[in-house]
């Protein structure tokens, strides 16, 4: 039975209040929002019964809106103030009946400042029907198969009726419940849904937010604080490029810092061992490269035992370079963990020289003393000068600078994907 | 392929070169212990206390 699709416009029966009529031939009762009585559409409007006192529920869209949806033209004609009451919460959303003339009618969630889009599905699905039961009896979270795409489980919903208004292709009633067991997939939900009269199979997506409110000429909406379990996952093509090209990068850079670092440059002085009791005493070595790093290897013998040693480099035309003090200190030992050992026999120190030609460092240990009985004295020094030399660092720090831009899109798309799968109602334990 | 990709491309090549410049030379890798401010003075205390006097 269909009503006559030509009526544009009533009178409430109750109140008188004119109301228009938007939602096609197919429009099974139609609640009065001034009066708050429900009209029998496919019965000249008759009375059925009569809501008082309901609160409206805050949306962006009200009844008589029009806007595109994927490209169709759909007319707000009713709105359904939802709630479900779970373990000591709620949750509460409000579901917009939507209507074209050409493409029937379909649902527009407004979810905790997320706008979804809900029509009935009716493509091949595997399995057919999945009912609370299975989901109480699954040992492991359960799967379904749209195409050729697999979304699992996500939630069960049972929800209520708080507030009705406009029309509906059915004949929704205050406190009437239906439950939703809920599968999920990147930015698509299918949903079982059984009510107290039909089982129905819905499938959810994400609509353009700004798009949309824009479409239906709603106001825009701020920024939700929270992720909604259909929001697509951000780019994957541009994830995919940054985490490509970014280890690429990475691996690049760092090779290219390994070859570098290869590039050991030319020795200019080894003085092989010199006696500590020889300290101080002056050496001199020639400098070519003024364009790369000079570099200063003082190797000792000290074994648990530290030295303090002191060296001052003068440039060709004697003026002194820099002077510099450092502590070398190796401690090794034997413990319950088995053999230890902490510190270093050598210490190095990197400079440009400002000119080639004849160099002298004179080199001094004023201070040194043993680590407990065990501790071996300072014995001896060496030092060894080489020039042109190179280091890998600046590579491998942006070898790491690419790490992070690889990784960085990775851990942000899988701390969204946690804060989708945090709702579900799934827990780990049942995964076992 | 669209314009970030190609900067992101050429800005990362650039990137890997002007490190590798800055890797080769060793350029702000001298050690940073080195009391270098022997150099800025006149020649010593010797120098100093002749200008003084």
């Amino acid at each position: 039975m269909t009503r006559a699709a030509e009526i544009r416009a009533v009178n409430c029966t109750n109140c008188g209040a004119g109301l228009d009529v938007l939602g096609g031939g197919r429009v099974m009762s139609h609640l009065c929002p001034y009066c708050g009585s429900e009209l029998d559409a496919q019965d000249n409007y008759k009375v059925l019964t009569r809501y008082r006192d309901l609160i409206r529920p805050s949306s962006p869209l009200s009844i008589g809106m029009r806007g595109l949806v994927d490209g169709v033209e759909f007319t707000v004609i009713g709105t359904l103030g939802m709630k479900e009451i779970w373990g000591g919460d709620s949750w509460v959303w409000v579901e917009h009946q939507l209507y074209s003339p050409t493409h029937g009618y379909a649902w527009m969630s407004w979810e905790e400042g997320h706008l979804v889009w809900t029509r009935k599905y009716r493509g091949p699905i595997d399995p057919m029907w999945i009912g609370t039961d299975t989901v109480e009896r699954a040992e492991t979270r359960p799967t379904a198969q749209v195409g050729g795409l697999r979304l699992r489980y996500y939630e069960t919903t049972t929800a209520h009726i708080t507030f009705a208004e406009g029309e509906f292709n059915w004949r929704p009633r205050l406190n009437d419940s239906s439950t939703a067991v809920s599968l999920l997939a990147d930015g698509v939900m299918i949903s079982y849904v059984e009510s107290r009269t039909e089982r129905e199979i819905e499938l959810t997506t994400y609509p353009d937010q700004a798009a949309t409110l824009a479409a239906f000429g709603a106001e825009p909406q701020p920024k939700p604080p929270r992720v909604h379990p259909v929001q697509p996952m951000p780019d994957g093509r541009m994830v995919r490029f940054l985490a490509t090209w970014g280890l690429i990068f990475a691996v690049v850079s760092c090779l290219a810092g390994l070859f570098i670092s290869a590039l050991v440059g030319r020795e200019v002085l080894d003085t092989g061992p010199i006696p500590v009791s020889r300290l101080p005493a002056e050496v001199t070595f020639d400098l070519a490269d003024t364009a790369k790093l000079t570099v200063i290897e003082i190797r000792t013998d000290v074994s648990n035992s530290w030295a303090w040693l002191e060296l001052s480099v003068t440039d060709p035309e004697d003026v002194p370079v820099f002077e510099v003090g450092r502590e070398v200190g190796y401690y090794l030992g034997r413990d319950g963990d088995g053999n230890w050992d902490e510190g270093s026999q050598q210490t190095t120190l990197r400079f440009h020289p400002g000119t080639a030609g004849q160099y002298a460092a004179e080199l001094s240990v004023p201070e040194a003393e043993t680590w407990e009985r065990s501790g071996a004295p300072i014995g001896q020094v060496r030092m060894i000068v080489t020039e042109g030399r190179s280091t890998g660092f600046w590579n491998y720090v942006l070898g790491g600078v690419f790490l992070v831009l690889a990784l960085g899109p990775l851990v942000r798309r899988g701390f969204r994907r946690d804060q989708r799968w945090r709702g579900s109602d799934w827990s780990d334990d049942d995964d076992d | 392929m669209n314009l970030f990709r190609v900067v992101f491309l050429v800005a990362s090549l650039l990137a890997i070169g002007g490190a590798g410049y800055l890797s080769y030379y060793g350029v702000w890798r001298d050690s940073t212990d080195l009391d270098t401010s022997v150099r800025q003075g006149s020649h010593g205390p010797g120098a100093l206390g002749g200008r003084v006097k």
